[in-house]
């Protein structure tokens, strides 16, 4: 052992460096060890709580724009979640493609990879789960089997090629796997066409579809009409998943490569052949979902038939933070949206593509952790400027008093035409803050900041509101005075921060 | 006689298929080109452009005029490229990531508003597109009469676009500076330049050209939205963006190839009216429609190496600079 | 009168990394003030807080008698302060020019071809579209508010910075919103006007001539030499009239010829009347060009002394805080068989250009051979060819009499060869991986590591143990073995590379800029542990820029310029001046020593 004289960059670590032996999670063995240590990591907790966060951060937005767009959030929240819970077997049966294809997106993601393009190998693995499905007779148990199996080969074939392509010609991942999709969806479009191999030309109708599969190749139902087996092939893809990444040498070698492509080469890993293997797995697990689909739910393969579930896989990745056991909690939760999403529809009335909206706006809000810091940051900001003493300038009262003049054109504007109730009360809400703010100005010349805040996002919000119901007048009379009150809230900063200068400088 | 005059008619038609496709991929490609080379992917195109097109078709039908509708489609598109914007280049986020919920998002409100506003679940009512231009002087000269004959006015602005945009990114500081940004952003920063700025502001550029290309769609090619009515075309900008080398010129012949080849089912159809011996091709409709995206793969992987911006993809952190 | 007063700054990093702690600095005006301190001793983040790049946490910054606050370097250039920052800040797909301009562009005082086209050619199409939808009338009065406009935002454009001008800012609120209005008009004239390459130019080579810097401002910053690049860098200083002028770590990448020249152009500034400040390691030249200089040491002023009334060895207690022993003890080598045998190598480079001439080298079993060279002659491209990692054009290269030419670097490690890579957050470590991740790297898929049928699996248990081993005996510092890497000091980066390089047994050990970055504790640690190698019988390829590693540690030197070996020598009988015309290419009257 060398003595280590502690100089220069030492010094950051010492007050917290204390050796192996002191860790209480380090001589644990075996898996509850992997699990503690996760669990009692704080990047991990961090992680965790900002995902909660942004989910009902997404909620609140989504909420502020069913009410803009004249719909009950209430009622539609209330039915999403009613919904979800009257029929947890209808969850899990969309849960189980999801899934399977969130975890096609996760693993490349692991190696560094993008794979944009798992609608592609979904298609293209659940044509040749019909394709084996309906030809061939095999007996109960090995038929299911073999299509699946079928189904993962040709999904990593489908994976394999923009691998390599990617290991070996530097073609953008990004770019050939979604263009592959385009193409895969084209193809068995033509496969099960009139043209095509694979056409169903027993029923009446022609639809681009195939023949129904042999019974043998179905998937049984568990407990009810939807859930199928397939759930169980997902749910062991979430355990070897796991394992892959976490345990064998394979997986260290993809996630070195994903992290850090030059240090892996040089520590001898072959880059090329863990990126084309990545794809191939990847691919497989979407070819894998395309097939569970086609044998548990479908039963046949017809033309574009996928409501996007590859797409949802990157949803689903992005919301599980790429871990397998997020996927599976990320597509159940999504799988959940989307079931109580039909019942909105049913009975709130609400498009079920407001679904689609709350999975946007959550996986924005996932993408910026950082989202929160600034938030911290501009909160203490802000309360030290609300707390500073200032005298206030006289012609903050112009924007005050054009704003309370504004509301009296507005309520007669409004009035005037159809009198919608929404706008009449925010136009109400801005009166009552508008003459607070009057009152405040007068009496006491302080707390003026937080009166000029809610003044300029209530315009703006009436703004919104009489624009969607349609009183363009309104909407513009909004507009300016939000613009106004925006513009004192900058005034105002600018002359704190020269006051701060000049503090400062005196001190 | 009229075999030569039938085969001058399909050329034209050949050629001004090609351009009517080309039109909305130059367009959002050029977009993708200033968020791009500023550093910061933007995979959102696509829910720019379906926002533009919805904006465009809503604001001409509140108001009745179409000119206020193309505006209204610049101004959708870069609202939600500013989003983008703020999700990665503010909070330095994953671009990838916040990209995809752009599109998710756009994806969703477009379809929610459809029934909002107008109670429908697929197709809006028709609204009043912009008029077509037809320049008197060419009509006459064959067959670019024809290519250019009843063309929308955001075929002209595209091609004013794309000179403007050669001019903004290699005679203009503000060019220089977008380069630089998605170069080395840190070098940019050391010269006094706030990089978050620069790559603010390409990112909301190009969500106003994606709305545009949106809004040709569908008030200047149709007359009115459609569910999902981009179909993919953000994405195949995105190609014509790289396999164009993230230059303006470059850009523009990518998508110019990129219609064509989207345009290819079209004109088969117009083939085989036109020629019985062609009718056979349209067995192979969806085959054909397949060409391009495999062409794309192909050129990618085979005739040219790109070179992307070298600092694109990943957000600045101004504390590694010291 | 002082040009630069630092006042009690401080500055912790988001990370818990406190560089700068209460300095207080004074430099006088006209002076060459060097700034000393070991790598990591809070140099370059004080000058990075100097020039605004980074903000401080506390104390203040007076520049010529007036406090500032900058907020961007954009504050400090506007206060005539530069720098040139030891990893140059220039984009190499640009030109000299645009390089020299980015931030400061030049409008053009006469209208440029391709402005004018572009306006003409806008304009004619704006004028065809009124004139296709309105009546002629309207179309031609169109046309011409639209020649009007051109015209008036020509003229607005040409006003730098219209709301200075109009002396808005003292109208209260009227006069805010205006002012914001001229600045976004001014912000935008600054951006879309034509940028005036033609002046830029002539302005470029004004100032190189004046200053002895001769430059082509056309070429590709890619396309030149880095000595060439520090020029671009200090003339980009001088196009912003920079009159403070601070330069990082210049001389790391320079022949001591080039340094030389560098001083020479000091000299000049300093005649000129510029306020120079120096950021250094090393001792020789702050001695050889200060007037006064401070001391840093982890973070902390340690003094400023005169120039005339300090030794080298005094600064050295300054900035180590004890004494230094500058040599390694180290005992003759033995060299026994060959280990490494090159024989005509010949390597290409990223840009497929021919970077490695035909060098043949061997290095012996319990020798140290030690390459010297300027950065970017071709040591990167030799390493990465030998361990496997670059394709050859042609050559071989032979382990113990093993042919490994052009096998994989798997291969190559699998036969014995160790590399401690140059850059060590790029190539050396996998950040994101935990340190006992990190310590596995490159045996992973061998037991202990792995485990199973054909070692598929890894064996987190004996991953941990071994690790945990390292990290004891190696005295790494780290919370626990399940530390993310990331979170390590440079220093303790470096320990675990070499503790994971040294653990492999290796029969050849490659180690390239191996204490690059690294504190006087780091360096003194890193070089027992390679001697001991040596002496253990492991052969060892050093590759090093700092002169006097190489002379310290080599047993013998091989030369490297352009591609190509020089000469080899015996340390004892070479000095650091012969040294130096070797690694500028000066073809040496001595007879080469046979590889």
């Amino acid at each position: 052992m060398t003595e280590f004289p502690s100089t220069g960059e030492g010094t950051s670590e010492q007050g917290t460096a204390k050796g192996g032996e002191s860790n209480p999670v380090g001589y644990l063995s075996g898996a509850p060890q992997a699990i503690i240590a996760k669990l009692t990591d704080s990047r991990f907790q961090k992680q965790v709580i900002w995902t909660i966060a942004s989910i009902i951060l997404a909620l609140l937005v989504s909420a502020v724009i069913m009410t803009m767009a004249g719909y009950d959030a209430g009622r539609a929240f209330a039915y999403l979640l009613v919904g979800a819970l009257r029929e947890p077997g209808r969850v899990l049966q969309f849960a189980t493609p999801l899934i399977l294809t969130g975890l096609a997106v996760a693993l490349a993601f692991k190696c560094g990879l993008f794979n944009i393009g798992a609608e592609g190998q979904l298609y293209i693995g659940s044509m040749a789960a019909a394709v084996v499905g309906f030809t061939i007779s095999w007996p109960y148990l090995a038929h299911p089997i073999l299509c699946l199996f079928v189904a993962a080969i040709c999904g990593g074939i489908y994976g394999l090629i923009p691998g390599l392509l990617l290991a070996y010609r530097g073609a953008h991942e990004v770019v050939t796997t979604m263009m592959l999709s385009y193409a895969a969806i084209a193809l068995t479009t033509w496969l099960v066409g009139p043209n095509g191999f694979w056409m169903d030309t027993a029923g009446s109708e022609l639809i681009p579809q195939t023949p129904l599969l042999q019974d043998t190749a179905i998937l049984p139902t568990i407990g009810g009409p939807y859930l199928h087996w397939g759930i169980f092939v997902a749910i062991l893809a979430v355990f070897v998943v796991d394992y892959l990444i976490n345990r064998t040498v394979l997986g260290y070698e993809m996630r070195a490569v994903g992290l850090n492509r030059d240090a892996a080469e040089y520590a001898g890993i072959n880059s090329k052949k863990n990126v084309a293997l990545t794809l191939t797995f990847s691919g497989a697990l979407a070819g894998l979902a395309g097939g569970g689909e086609i044998m548990g739910t479908y039963n046949r393969f017809i033309h574009r038939w996928s409501p996007g579930l590859g797409w949802d896989g990157i949803t689903v990745a992005v919301l599980g933070g790429n871990n397998p056991w997020g996927v599976l909690g990320g597509a159940i939760f999504f799988a959940a949206l989307r079931v109580g999403g039909n019942a909105m529809q049913m009975d709130a009335h609400v498009p079920i593509e407001m679904v689609s909206v709350i999975q946007g706006l959550i996986v924005l809000f996932v993408a910026a952790p950082r989202a929160i810091m600034w938030m911290q940051n501009r909160g203490v900001e802000y309360v030290e400027w609300v707390k500073s003493e200032e005298k206030l300038p006289l012609d903050h009262l112009f924007g005050i008093i054009s704003s309370l003049v504004g509301v009296f054109i507005s309520f007669g504007l409004v009035s005037a035409s159809t009198g919608n109730l929404l706008l009449s009360v925010s136009l109400l809400l801005v009166g009552v803050v508008a003459i607070a703010a009057f009152a405040i100005f007068l009496a006491k010349r302080r707390y003026i900041l937080p009166i000029f805040t809610i003044l300029s996002i209530a315009w703006l919000l009436t703004a919104l509101v009489s624009f969607f119901t349609g009183i363009l007048l309104v909407t513009v009379i909004a507009g300016v005075m939000g613009l106004l009150s925006i513009t004192d809230l900058l005034l105002l900063r600018r002359r704190y921060q020269d006051r701060n200068i000049v503090k400062e400088a005196e001190s | 006689m009229q075999e030569a005059d039938i085969s001058i008619l399909l050329i034209g038609i050949l050629l001004k298929t090609t351009l009517q496709m080309a039109t909305p991929l130059i367009l959002t490609a050029l977009g993708g080109m200033y968020s791009e080379k500023s550093g910061v992917v933007n995979i959102g195109l696509e829910g720019m452009m379906l926002m533009g097109a919805f904006a465009a078709v809503w604001a001409t039908f509140l108001t009745g005029n179409p000119w206020i509708g193309l505006v209204a489609a610049a101004l959708a598109g870069g609202l939600l490229a500013s989003t983008h914007a703020i999700v990665s280049v503010k909070f330095k986020g994953n671009q990838i990531v916040s990209g995809t919920g752009i599109i998710l998002f756009a994806l969703g409100f477009t379809t929610l508003m459809l029934d909002a506003v107008w109670g429908v679940a697929g197709d809006t009512p028709e609204v009043t597109p912009l008029p077509k231009v037809q320049l008197p002087f060419l009509a006459d000269i064959p067959i670019i009469g024809i290519v250019f004959s009843q063309l929308s006015p955001i075929i002209y602005l595209m091609f004013v676009l794309s000179i403007l945009s050669w001019f903004v990114m290699y005679k203009t500081p503000f060019g220089l500076r977008l380069r630089a940004a998605g170069e080395d952003p840190s070098t940019l920063d050391t010269a006094g330049v706030n990089v978050e700025w620069v790559r603010f502001i390409g990112v909301v550029l190009s969500g106003c050209l994606a709305g545009l290309g949106g809004a040709y769609l569908s008030i200047g090619f149709t007359t009115r939205f459609r569910k999902g009515m981009t179909g993919g075309r953000g994405f195949v900008s995105l190609a014509a963006l790289i396999f164009g080398n993230w230059a303006p010129l470059g850009v523009f012949l990518a998508g110019l190839l990129f219609g064509f080849l989207n345009g290819l089912p079209n004109i088969i159809q117009v083939l085989a009216q036109y020629n019985s011996d062609l009718a056979f091709l349209m067995n192979y409709i969806d085959l054909i429609a397949m060409i391009p995206f495999i062409l794309v793969v192909i050129a990618l992987a085979g005739i040219r190496k790109s070179r992307p911006p070298k600092g694109i993809g990943v957000p600045y952190e101004k504390e590694a600079a010291g | 009168m002082y040009a630069v007063e630092l006042e009690n700054i401080s500055k912790t990093f988001s990370g818990g990394v406190q560089a700068n702690r209460n300095i207080t600095l004074r430099i006088k005006k006209g002076e060459v003030h060097g700034l000393l301190g070991e790598n990591g001793a809070g140099k370059s983040t004080l000058m990075n807080v100097l020039y605004g790049l980074l903000q401080s946490d506390d104390g203040r910054i007076i520049v010529n008698g007036s406090e500032v606050r900058f907020n961007s370097p954009h504050d400090a250039i506007a206060q005539k302060i530069g720098m040139v920052h030891q990893h140059f800040k220039l984009i190499p797909t640009l030109t000299v020019a645009e390089n020299v301009v980015l931030g400061m562009e030049p409008k053009s005082s006469k209208p440029t071809k391709s402005g004018l086209g572009t306006i003409v050619l806008l304009s004619a199409f704006s004028i065809i579209l009124m004139g296709l939808f309105l009546p002629v009338e309207q179309a031609l009065l169109g046309a011409l508010i639209l020649l009007l406009s051109v015209v008036i935002l020509y003229h607005i454009f040409r006003m730098t910075n219209p709301s200075e001008r109009l002396g808005l800012n003292r109208l209260g609120r009227l006069g805010f919103v205006l002012e914001q209005i001229g600045s976004i008009i001014a912000t935008l004239s600054q951006n879309l006007m034509p940028i005036g390459y033609g002046d830029a130019i002539e302005k470029i080579k004004h100032i190189a001539e004046e200053n002895g810097l001769d430059i082509d401002p056309m070429a590709k910053v890619e396309d030149i030499s880095v000595g060439l690049q520090q020029r671009v860098e200090i003339i980009k200083t001088l196009y912003r009239e920079a009159d403070i002028l601070i330069l990082d770590e210049p001389t790391s990448v320079l022949t001591p010829q080039e340094v030389d020249e560098l001083f020479v152009t000091l000299e000049r500034f300093r005649e000129a009347g510029k306020t120079i400040i120096l950021i250094t390691h090393k001792l020789r030249e702050p001695m050889a060009l200060c007037d006064r200089i401070s001391v840093l040491r982890d973070g902390e002023l340690v003094g400023t002394v005169e120039k005339a009334g300090t030794s080298p060895e005094e600064l050295a207690q300054m900035m180590v805080g004890r004494l230094v022993v500058f040599r390694v003890e180290k005992t003759p080598a033995a060299p026994s068989d060959v280990v490494l045998d090159v024989k005509n190598l010949e390597v290409l480079d990223n840009r497929n250009l021919l970077t490695v001439k035909g060098i043949s080298i061997q290095v012996r079993s319990g020798e140290i051979l030690g390459i010297a060279g300027v950065q970017g002659n071709g040591q990167t491209e030799l390493v990465e060819a030998i361990v496997g990692l670059r394709k050859l054009k042609s050559g071989s290269v032979r382990i113990a009499g093993d042919d490994i030419t052009g096998a994989s670097p798997r291969k190559v490690r699998a036969v014995g060869v160790s590399h401690i890579p140059e850059d060590r957050q790029k190539r050396g470590l996998v950040l994101g991986f935990t340190v006992e991740e990190n310590l596995a790297l490159g045996q992973q898929y061998l037991a202990p590591y792995a485990k199973g049928p054909l070692t598929l699996f890894l064996d987190l248990e004996s991953i941990q143990n071994i690790s945990q081993e390292t990290i004891d005996n190696h005295s790494i510092k780290v919370l626990s073995s399940k530390s993310l890497a990331s979170t390590l000091s440079g220093g303790n980066q470096q320990k675990v590379i070499v503790a994971r390089e040294l653990g492999t047994k290796p029969r050849l050990l490659i180690a390239a800029q191996p204490t690059r970055g690294l504190d006087v504790g780091a360096t003194e640690f890193i070089h027992k542990e390679l001697i001991s190698m040596r002496d253990a019988g492991v052969a060892i390829l050093l590759v090093s820029a700092e002169l006097d590693e190489i002379q310290t540690l080599s047993d013998r030197i091989a030369v490297i310029f352009d591609g190509k070996i020089m000469a080899i020598r015996n340390p004892a009988e070479t000095t650091p001046n012969e040294l130096g015309l070797l690694m500028a290419g000066h073809e040496s009257n001595l007879e080469e020593v046979s590889a």
